[in-house]
């Protein structure tokens, strides 16, 4: 199957941006107003992903399945973001790392609970509590 | 004379045991700032106000001077041994002085990187003494053509720079502008590209966004490698001092950077990031051997560094001589000053 899935996600990308930002107001030419450079951006983004999708529907090039570590990684990211500030900063985190250091390498899990305990701790005191930086508290309510 | 004397005056100021200590630990943490990504001088300095604010004010302003200029050279260590900006000034580091480290050349990277950054802070420093009254009247002289121009002339050295497929760089600088429109509209209060997302109101920001750029791309390559392919730099660092050759081939870039930086960094809006990228893409169309860069030139290190480094002086041109902070960071200065 020829790749222009890149080409295609680009071009829909850019007719959202043409969208959105004719909706805001483009304005006039002495004028111009807040979605003026947004939507000639998205133009030339328009005009760019065409010929990248033309490009490689012309020469097709061998594409790599993404390996399963690194979507799963993907997947732990997206969920964090979604959890962190349900459950709290040091609980979500503490899965995160445990998760990540469990695909990167296969230990033992209790050196990988240690290590997950450790940088965890080491992150919300220099963060947290050194540099007073605001963490969601969650369900530990710290 | 007048110069020579207030030369003088800040000397007997600065060597006070209890100025140079200050000067010796906004050095020590502003270099421990720099190394972690992420965080860069000005988050630094923002969580250290409230500290200072106890302190003496000419003791003040030497601890941020020192936590400003060690961040900007800190920045590069982990730019050069691990591949991840430590902060978005050595953003372009990355792609030569990683590969200098994983061909065992870790040492003269880093030393070339504390070399230059040393030199041209140096001479940032002479440059705001002797030509801070009469470069910020030029700077004030900037208008709206001159900001476009510089803009356009920006993107087409991010184009220059990049290698393989022009189409892609192209792609990759339009969604670099769309992004960058994500958020209010300084002008009219007009939110755009937010699509009611209340946490895109102020838009993407740039530490974040160099973060996840580099920061999580080199765990997602190294988790997609297997054991046996994993490429990580294990060699030990030596040689940080740089040999003949090396000067030889860094000492141009590093008086270019510098000259560069400190004139760039005086203009409202450029801060430390671009005058980098213009200092890359400048050394690499004087090289003899353009096609070197990429893959462990050292002059795309020296360059860079010593740009960042001048620029960090050249931005406190138009606060101190017109209070006027025109980028993030002096105007962090603005408060104590």
């Amino acid at each position: 199957m020829q790749k222009i899935g890149s080409g295609i996600f680009f071009l829909g990308f850019a007719l959202v941006v043409i969208w959105e930002s004719w909706r805001v107001g483009l304005g006039t030419w002495t004028v111009p107003g807040s979605g003026f450079i947004s939507f000639c951006a998205g133009m030339i983004l328009t005009i760019l992903a065409l010929l990248l999708i033309y490009d490689d529907w012309q020469r097709p090039k061998k594409t790599g399945k993404m390996p399963l570590r690194v979507f799963l990684a993907l997947s732990f990211l997206l969920v964090y973001s979604m959890v962190l500030n349900t459950i709290g900063f040091v609980v979500s985190t503490f899965f995160l790392v445990l998760a990540l250091f469990r695909l990167g390498e296969a230990r033992r899990w209790w050196v990988l609970t240690g290590m997950s305990v450790i940088v965890t701790l080491m992150a919300y005191l220099i963060f947290g509590r050194l540099l007073q930086v605001y963490f969601p508290p969650g369900v530990l309510g710290i | 004379m007048e110069t020579l004397h207030s030369l003088a005056y800040g000397f007997s100021i600065f060597l006070q045991p209890l100025n140079l200590m200050y000067c010796f630990f906004g050095v020590l943490l502003g270099t421990l700032v720099g190394v972690l990504p992420g965080l860069g001088p000005a988050a630094a300095i923002s969580l250290l106000l409230p500290a200072i604010f106890h302190a003496p004010p000419v003791g003040s302003v030497i601890m941020l001077s020192g936590i400003c200029y060690g961040a900007m050279y800190g920045g590069s260590t982990t730019s050069i041994l691990v591949n991840i900006p430590g902060e978005t000034a050595s953003v372009i580091t990355c792609i030569d002085g990683y590969q200098m480290a994983r061909k065992g050349r870790a040492g003269p990277a880093l030393g070339i990187a504390a070399f230059g950054s040393f030199i041209a802070g140096t001479f940032g420093i002479i440059g705001l003494m002797l030509f801070a009254p009469s470069l910020a009247n030029i700077a004030l002289g900037f208008g709206p053509q001159e900001y476009f121009s510089l803009a356009i002339m920006s993107l087409t050295l991010v184009t220059y720079v990049t290698r393989g497929s022009l189409l892609r760089s192209l792609i990759m600088a339009c969604t670099g502008i769309i992004i960058s429109m994500v958020g209010m509209d300084p002008i009219n209060s007009t939110l755009r590209l937010t699509f009611g997302i209340n946490d895109l109101m102020d838009g993407f920001q740039i530490v974040l966004v160099s973060m996840g750029l580099f920061g999580m791309s080199e765990v997602l390559v190294n988790l997609s490698q297997t054991f046996a392919k994993r490429d990580v730099v294990t060699d030990k660092i030596k040689n940080l001092f740089p040999n003949a050759q090396d000067w030889k081939d860094s000492a141009k870039p590093i008086v270019r950077g510098s000259i560069l930086g400190f004139f760039l960094g005086i203009l409202p809006g450029f801060g430390t990031v671009l005058p980098t990228f213009l200092s890359y893409a400048l050394e690499k169309k004087l090289s003899k051997h353009p096609e070197k860069f990429g893959t462990g030139a050292i002059e795309g290190v020296a360059g860079p560094e010593a740009a960042n480094n001048a620029a960090s002086s050249g931005t406190f041109i138009p606060l101190l001589s017109l209070g006027l902070p025109t980028n993030p960071l002096p105007r962090l200065f603005w408060e104590p000053c």
